[in-house]
């Protein structure tokens, strides 16, 4: 029996007993999970510190004792997690069904300090990116690293898994040189879709959204070539459609206005998580025939087998982080502010509060840890 | 002397427990003045004998005489205090020997006491309210305004080292944009009370008296709260409205009440309250604003929620605050005002919040007869002596 089994048996129980013998027996949990698990797992304790939603709309940054990495994973001392506004946002409100505590973040980079037995790829020292949350030191699994070029810095890194998101809804849009693309919403991934279309060859590209509070970020010549608010798009009225619509923002019911943007025969890439329930109305005014919605969520995304259009977690991780060094891909201007992960309550403030400022904020662990974190190897 | 001056809190965790001390500028309490304010207490009732017990222990006071026109009350008086006792108030006024009266009288002789006071040059120490109305409560701040003689209230509950931390959260905006408070005070008090105060000692009937009392559970008891709770938020309220009646007290004036304000941010505010409530005593002050919630509790308890950290308070969980060091809030009162007399300041707590709260309690009463929301007025002065 590990942890996780414990877990799950006294999940199912708790819901049979008094609820104040269910709080005891959760606090004893909470004070026993790490040693418990540690010894069943026969992990390392670590300590460190992380970013903890505790309850819905709120944030805090803890210290806190974490386990070590398993024979297959590697131990990173964080420098850069990448703060993902859209999916935060929707997952700080609950709105996409996740439990509270919630220890958020899957994206950011670092260094290699210890790596599992059954590790192959990394050594000690090694600067990776991959999925990793709000915390330093992190676990991470071999096969969600990847060593990070040595032109490339840590904190375009950091950008990773949301590269990876926008390159395999890219890669089944399956843009042709020349088309024309709509880019529905502009936060980072939306920011990411535009530049990443542009290599892609689309033009021109349009990058729209409710307010013009990001064009600053979207229009230039690595990005999209005009922005409009939706109010704007609105207005331009009927015309012949885009040949791609790539809806970034997790809208359920955008997929139908999506619909009536695309040209007869065009597709319509959904990127964002879903939010809710929506319903599509195909036939409504102004949808074209021949329109394809394509399913783009990262989910979806296979582990092993590339074929055209459906590339792997691994060559899509490979290829962005190659993009970078090659100097394709440009992310600079995009990182709009770097934040102490102490300052997490405030930060998320922000978020829920929809400041315009925030584009793509970079938790700087490199402070947090003057003497690094402690590891306690097995010996 | 700074009016604003704020404690510095700290705040640490034993047994589950937060334990919250703090400095202040009590630390100017440390040192005995050259000269104490010489204090008449005047009013040998329940809360006479607390306030001259206060003179006592304020180090920049001293208990100079003690007055009361019974004549029961004042041997009574002759036995506790080794002061000089006096019936006549007249005399009292004359001796060379005060500085200072504390006046713990009925509510209608305040204004008409505290006049002759300052006539006779003496500075003014009022139990609450400062008057039985706004406009009783000008002639007071007038008269020592023209006597060049200090002028203060008793809403030392301010002093309450909860209070002073509950304003501090506030100030800190742990509690975000103040969007809304709550006073509930349910208590019982029996025909005793209203006859003579809580132990009876001082008996009579001014209290069930319109006239004399200014009103019931309102001006004689939830005056405190509405007090403290502007100056933890810094709020003024600009309107209220009420419904009250008296229902189980031999009483002219209500014994329970309900009120709805508004204050100048837009929040709003409300009050419940009945004195002929036999279950366990409820007093509550809620404050909430558009990050958290703050529950001041009878006996010193504050539950704060947050969505913002404060010290090593973390967000998003209810903090239980209940271990506050003990503070004679009283006496601290008394010295601070023999401090201010000395430096020649006014008082943390001068006639304009006494007015105030008069405004505030008068706009709620009259706005029963009227049958819609009545405007509390503005302080006609820009300060207060």
């Amino acid at each position: 029996m590990n942890s996780q089994n414990i877990k799950k048996t006294l999940k199912r129980y708790k819901k049979s007993v008094p609820p104040f013998l269910g709080r005891l027996g959760t606090g004893i949990w909470n004070s026993l999970e790490i040693p418990l698990s540690a010894i069943l797992e026969r992990r390392a304790i670590l300590k460190g510190q992380r970013i903890v939603w505790p309850v819905e709309e709120v944030a805090d940054f803890e210290r806190a004792r974490f386990l070590g990495p398993t024979s297959r994973e590697a131990l990173v001392q964080v420098d850069f997690t990448l703060l993902s506004p859209g999916t935060e946002r929707a997952q700080l409100q609950g709105i996409v069904g996740n439990d509270f505590p919630f220890y958020p973040g899957y994206s950011g980079s670092g260094n290699i300090i210890s790596v599992g037995k059954k590790i192959t790829k990394f050594r000690k020292g090694y600067r990776v990116a991959g999925r990793i949350p709000h915390q330093s030191p992190a676990t991470v699994q071999e096969q969600y690293a990847f060593r990070i070029p040595d032109n490339v810095s840590m904190e375009q890194a950091a950008f990773i898994e949301l590269g990876i998101i926008v390159l395999q809804g890219i890669h089944k849009a399956q843009i042709q040189p020349g088309e024309t693309a709509l880019i529905l919403g502009q936060g980072l991934i939306g920011q990411l879709a535009n530049r990443l279309s542009r290599l892609a060859g689309a033009a021109p590209i349009i990058a729209a959204a409710r307010s013009k509070a990001k064009e600053k970020y979207s229009v230039n010549a690595w990005g999209a070539d005009k922005f409009l608010t939706m109010e704007e798009l609105n207005e331009a009225g009927q015309h012949d459609g885009y040949d791609v619509v790539i809806e970034t923002t997790g809208n359920a019911n955008i997929l139908s206005i999506a619909s009536c943007f695309a040209r007869k025969g065009g597709r319509v890439i959904g990127l964002g998580t879903p939010r809710g329930r929506g319903r599509i109305f195909l036939g409504q005014d102004g949808a074209r025939p021949g329109v394809r919605i394509i399913g783009a969520h990262i989910s979806g995304i296979p582990q092993y087998e590339q074929s055209p259009g459906l590339w792997t977690y691994r060559s899509e991780g490979l290829f962005f982080l190659d993009l970078l060094a090659r100097q394709k891909l440009m992310l600079d201007d995009l990182i709009s502010q770097k934040a102490n992960p102490e300052c997490a309550n405030s930060v998320y403030e922000s978020l829920l509060n929809e400041d315009p400022g925030i584009i793509g904020v970079l938790f700087d662990w490199r402070s947090t840890a003057p003497g690094r974190a402690k590891f306690h190897s097995k010996g | 002397m700074d009016s604003n001056a704020v404690p510095s809190f700290r705040i640490t965790k034993k047994w589950r427990k937060w334990k919250i001390s703090y400095e202040d500028d009590l630390i100017e309490g440390r040192i005995v003045p050259k000269k104490r304010l010489r204090i008449a207490a005047v009013g040998g009732g329940d809360i006479g004998i607390l306030n001259a017990d206060s003179v006592r222990t304020a180090r920049a006071a001293e208990l100079a005489a003690v007055c009361d026109v019974d004549s029961e009350v004042a041997r009574d008086l002759a036995k506790r205090y080794d002061v000089p006792v006096v019936t006549d108030y007249n005399e009292l006024l004359a001796r060379p020997d005060v500085d200072a009266v504390l006046l713990s009288i009925p509510h209608h002789l305040h204004t008409q006491m505290a006049v002759q006071a300052a006539l006779a040059k003496k500075h003014v120490l009022l139990e609450k309210p400062l008057a039985t109305s706004p406009q009783e409560a000008s002639k007071i701040i007038e008269a020592c305004r023209a006597a060049g003689v200090r002028l203060t209230v008793n809403f030392s509950f301010r002093y309450r080292p909860a209070i002073a931390l509950a304003r501090q959260l506030i100030k800190d905006d742990t509690l975000g944009k103040i969007s809304g408070t709550q006073i509930n005070l349910f208590q019982l008090k029996g025909t005793k009370f209203w006859t003579g105060g809580f132990s009876g000692r001082a008996s009579g009937d001014w209290r069930r008296s319109k006239e004399k009392a200014g009103g019931g559970v309102l001006i004689i008891t939830i005056c405190h709260a509405l007090d403290y709770l502007r100056y933890c938020t810094g709020l003024e309220v600009t309107r209220a409205y009420s419904e009250y009646g008296t229902y189980a007290s031999p009483v002219e004036v209500e014994d329970a009440i309900a009120v709805s304000y508004r204050y100048d941010n837009d929040a709003i505010g409300s009050i419940a309250s009945s004195t002929f409530w036999h279950a366990d005593k409820r007093d509550e002050v809620i404050i909430w604003g558009t990050h958290g919630s703050l529950r001041i509790e009878e006996n010193n308890v504050l539950r704060l929620w947050s969505s913002r950290s404060w010290k090593s308070l973390a967000p998003g969980k209810e903090h239980l605050l209940s271990d506050f060091p003990k503070v004679n809030y009283a006496s601290k009162w008394i010295d601070r005002f023999a401090r201010a007399v000395e430096n020649g300041v006014p008082h943390d707590i001068t006639g304009k919040d006494g007015w105030i709260n008069n405004a505030v309690i008068e706009a709620a009463y009259r706005s029963r007869d009227d049958g819609r929301a009545f405007p509390v007025e503005s302080f006609p002065w820009q300060e207060s002596p």
